[in-house]
């Protein structure tokens, strides 16, 4: 077990959503860890709960949300314990988001600059100098000019205004950034700028991210570990090279096969068949087992448990062999 | 329908209620009055406290009060649902143009929209009713060509923005021509708003028959709230003391607009998803 | 005129919106703004072919399709089909393109009513073209449409909500939609940008079946590189309103010629190639009532010389029947 010292642990995390009469279990049994200085991908397709996790770490579910088990710990202290006005005191402090569609998140009426300033004052108590001060100094960091600070969100474009939502994400030098699909809804060519940033910054200020995204190339990208979702729980957990070049989870490997690439010789890519569960309706055992192409008696009844294959590489499936490969 | 019912909030269920009870009374006025509205009675029952023999006492000429509040229900109620029905459907119409046309179309018609909300209600009922003369066809007319305004703004703006659905386009990429798509996919998914702007529509119909009715210009061959509260007043009963005159009807009123404002707004919440709170 | 084996001929195709005047604009003799969505496009789209037009956002390229649908008003230029220019049409003229070209759009949920039945959504061309058939046919016509496309028994299909639907099966039914007039072009205009990337390849897979069993043409609008690597037999590389590029889709994929279209290549996104280091553009799309004079890539072109700031490159035919708008190439 890796003995380096976990800065997020999440314990056994459920998460449960009402709707109408009906309870959707957005996340079940969900474990993982953030250390220090790494960067962690949450992939998955729609539903699959990895924004969901997001929310439920800030404490941030909608309404009819609620978690239904499991714990979340940062830096030794248990979150889900903690009251509102407690848990406040991390947001922005210790622990930030940037999220999607960040394009509408900002203030319309007040300046970006002031936005920012805003969010160190009322926070860390700094005076009006030395926030703005911070804030031309951040904008430099993100790669738009300094003098830009006085300006309003509807002055600059969609992929400035995610750079913005990222600088108001470090400000205050968190230790840990939740990055939930902030490259979504993007051009390509904007997308490949804010993850350079992102790479950069994650080296210039050792920053320990939690990355969220559906792209398994992005994640592949600045990730240092992965965790692959379906269904609300993590089926594959490890690092990058490992779970992307040795695969072991049915879902994961039959994923790999759907994706395109661009330098090997055409030949079909593979659809999975079916469809994931719906959450209102996990079915017992295996959530995978209606698409897989191993499945059998055993998977529909028991739900398998996370065994570890490879050096921290581990996989919940019946037809894994502990002690190696399949 | 049933579905749709429960899931009303209790807000909705004591609305619904007292509706059903309200229709209950009007359309079984005949077998639940004690007496004819229009029986009057001789000097010794004018303007008669409520005792055994009149429930709500009488008028000044001797009527019985109970049965007059029943059979008015027939005529607040008639009046209040045609004539709401008239300015949906007014509003309805203008208001899907409107909306799916635009343009100069679109222009005109929220001039003319605005020119109904601007103009003083009561001065143009009494001028109209003043020339057309009292019956309850003018009455359901006027009422009628006053409220359609609301209705017309509420239907454009969802029209407004069904027109941008995808569904739509790809409506109109296969060819479909205006009346098709106003049919087909403006029409259904407006007519949920329609009906729960109806109802308060009808609300708000009853109230102002209540007031043509009581400042005199209602039919007077017909019984309706309005109309007693007006000879409650013509007749000087309340410097008399007659509380049983004035109240009953008044009540009623009461009843009904709030019954029906009540439903209103629960069947709004329940067809309109954005109004739902997140429950 | 049309070549010979050609479906479409596009020819300079221009659409340009006027742009909101704000009021105290009025009084100002300078000249108008126009957006330039579609600044000169020109290709020819062959028979049985795939031709994706690849760009971004302002690219121009759902334009394009939108005009080829006769969807937009104030398109100028050629664009022939089937002998006819339809750049401009009447209505009797557009009803019958309507049943040659269909469109498939990017958000299956939305492109549906959500209060019909997929019977009455598929059906609804019929409704409109085929007013003579009567209903035991038009169900016959639909079955078969949905059975095409992979929903099988149509049976279970007919009578469910858009609701009820999984996101794959919301496109299929759709594209059963387009299929029920048999048409001889479809416009699929970013059919998977909104599934998730297992399903993505079931559409596109399906889409690549049903042209080998009917004589179909495609016009694919994406932006996504990768996957049109898979299905398109030719790309075209938009860029604020005109083409840059185009060609066969290997060979352009391969040896790209425009620096736009190296640069796009050089930011995909896909795993075999995660650990590159990827030259990005710097900048931003310029606003397409801001365009660049000369050409309009040149201000964050890494080759531009002093000659891409003045003229605007016209294409020019290189070997391997490529054509690129480029002074250097």
């Amino acid at each position: 077990m890796n003995r380096q010292l976990s800065l997020l642990k999440v314990k056994n995390l459920s998460v449960q959503f009402r709707l109408g009469d009906e309870y959707a279990t957005a996340l079940r049994d969900v474990s993982f860890d953030v250390h220090a200085g790494e960067t962690l991908g949450l992939a998955g397709e729609s539903g699959c709960g990895k924004s969901t996790a997001a929310l439920a770490i800030m404490n941030l579910l909608p309404e009819n949300g609620q978690i239904a088990g499991g714990d979340v710990w940062f830096q030794g202290k248990n979150l889900t314990q903690l009251p509102l006005k407690e848990l406040r005191k991390y947001w922005w402090k210790d622990l930030s988001i940037v999220f999607q569609g960040a394009l509408n998140s900002l203030n319309p009426v007040k300046t970006v600059g002031a936005q920012i300033a805003e969010a160190m004052i009322v926070r860390n108590g700094m005076d009006k100098m030395q926030a703005w001060d911070r804030v031309k100094d951040l904008f430099r960091q993100i790669g738009i000019r300094p003098e830009r600070i006085s300006e309003y969100p509807h002055e600059f474009s969609g992929g400035m205004r995610q750079r913005v939502m990222i600088a108001m994400a470090i400000c205050l030098n968190p230790k840990l950034v939740i990055a939930d699909e902030c490259t979504t809804a993007l051009d390509v060519m904007i997308q490949t700028q804010i993850m350079n940033l992102l790479k950069e910054l994650k080296s210039s200020l050792e920053l320990s991210m939690l990355f969220i995204n559906h792209d398994l190339a992005l994640i592949a990208e600045i990730c240092d570990r992965v965790a692959i979702m379906y269904a609300g729980r993590i089926v594959e957990i490890g690092p990058v090279r490992s779970v992307f070049f040795e695969p072991i989870h049915p879902y994961v490997k039959q994923l790999l096969n759907a994706l395109p690439r661009m330098e090997d010789s055409i030949s079909r890519l593979h659809a999975i068949p079916g469809t994931p569960p719906r959450l209102q309706e996990i079915p017992e055992g295996c959530p995978f087992l209606p698409r897989c192409h191993q499945g059998d008696r055993r998977c529909g009844l028991e739900v398998p448990l996370m065994a570890e294959v490879y050096p921290d590489h581990w996989a919940n499936c019946h037809k894994i062999n502990p002690t190696g490969r399949k | 329908m049933l579905s749709i019912l429960r899931k009303l909030n209790r807000k909705g269920t004591v609305g619904i209620t007292v509706l059903v009870f309200l229709l209950t009374i009007a359309v079984l006025a005949p077998l639940l009055a004690p007496y004819n509205p229009r029986e009057t009675g001789s000097l010794s029952d004018i303007l008669k406290a409520p005792d055994r023999k009149n429930w709500l006492g009488t008028d000044e000429v001797g009527r019985d009060l109970l049965s007059l509040v029943l059979y008015g229900a027939r005529v607040s109620l008639l009046v209040g649902f045609s004539s709401a029905f008239l300015s949906i459907f007014i509003g309805s119409i203008i208001g899907l143009l409107s909306g799916y046309f635009g343009g100069w179309i679109d222009d005109v018609l929220m001039r003319l929209t605005d020119l109904f909300v601007v103009v003083p209600r009561l001065p143009l009922v009494l001028i109209t009713v003043a020339v057309l003369g009292p019956s309850i066809l003018n009455t359901i007319l006027v009422i009628g060509i006053l409220i359609w305004a609301g209705t017309a703004r509420i239907i454009r703006v969802q029209t407004l923005s069904l027109k941008e659905r995808l569904f739509v386009e790809r409506a109109r990429s296969l060819g479909a021509g205006h009346l098709h798509i106003l049919r087909r996919h403006i029409l259904p998914n407006v007519l949920p708003l329609v009906f729960a702007n109806t109802v308060l529509v009808i609300a708000t119909s009853i109230y102002l028959e209540s007031t043509v009715s009581f400042l005199g210009l209602g039919d007077p061959t017909h019984i309706s709230w309005g109309m007693i509260l007006h000879y409650a007043f013509v007749s000087v009963a309340m410097t008399y003391g007659a509380y049983w005159y004035v109240i009953p009807p008044g009540i009623m009123i009461v009843l009904a607009v709030l019954s029906f404002t009540m439903s209103g707004y629960a069947l709004d919440e329940v067809l309109n998803p954005k109004l739902r709170s997140r429950t | 005129m049309q070549k010979e084996g050609s479906i479409v001929r596009v020819q300079n195709l221009n659409v340009w919106f006027r742009a909101r005047t704000r009021f105290f604009d009025f009084w100002r003799s300078a000249s108008r703004t126009f957006i330039k969505a579609v600044d000169g496009v020109s290709f020819d789209l062959n028979k049985g072919e795939t031709l994706a037009l690849v760009g971004e956002s302002g690219s121009g390229k759902t334009t394009v399709a939108r005009a080829l649908m006769q969807l937009i008003r104030g398109a100028e230029g050629n664009i022939w089909f089937d002998g006819r220019n339809i750049v401009r049409t009447n209505r009797a003229e557009r009803l019958r393109l309507r049943t040659q070209i269909q469109m498939i759009f990017q958000d299956p949920f939305d492109a549906m009513n959500p209060r019909e039945t997929v019977l009455k959504i598929v059906a609804e061309p019929l409704n409109i073209h085929r007013k003579d058939l009567d209903a035991k046919r038009r169900v016959a016509l639909v079955s078969k449409a949905l059975r095409s496309v992979g929903l099988s028994p149509p049976e279970d299909f007919l009578n469910r909500y858009p609701h009820e639907l999984s996101g794959g099966q919301r496109q299929r039914v759709l594209i059963a939609g387009a299929l029920v007039l048999d048409p001889i072009l479809l416009i699929a205009d970013e059919p998977v940008s909104m599934l998730d990337a297992s399903l993505k390849v079931e559409i596109l897979n399906l889409l690549v079946e049903l042209k080998r069993k009917r004589p179909l043409t495609y016009l694919l609008i994406t932006h996504d590189l990768a996957l049109t690597r898979y299905v398109a037999d030719r790309i075209a590389i938009m860029y604020l309103g005109r083409i840059l590029e185009i060609g066969p889709s290997q060979s352009v994929l391969a040896s790209p010629l425009h620096p736009y279209t190296q640069a796009l290549i050089n930011v995909v996104p896909t795993l075999d190639r995660v650990w590159q280091q990827k030259q990005v553009l710097a900048g931003e799309i310029p606003h397409p009532s801001n365009i660049p004079l000369g050409c309009r890539f040149h201000p964050r072109c890494p080759e531009a010389t002093g000659l891409c700031s003045k003229s605007q490159p016209a294409m020019k035919e290189t070997e391997g029947q490529r054509l690129v708008a480029c002074h250097l190439r």
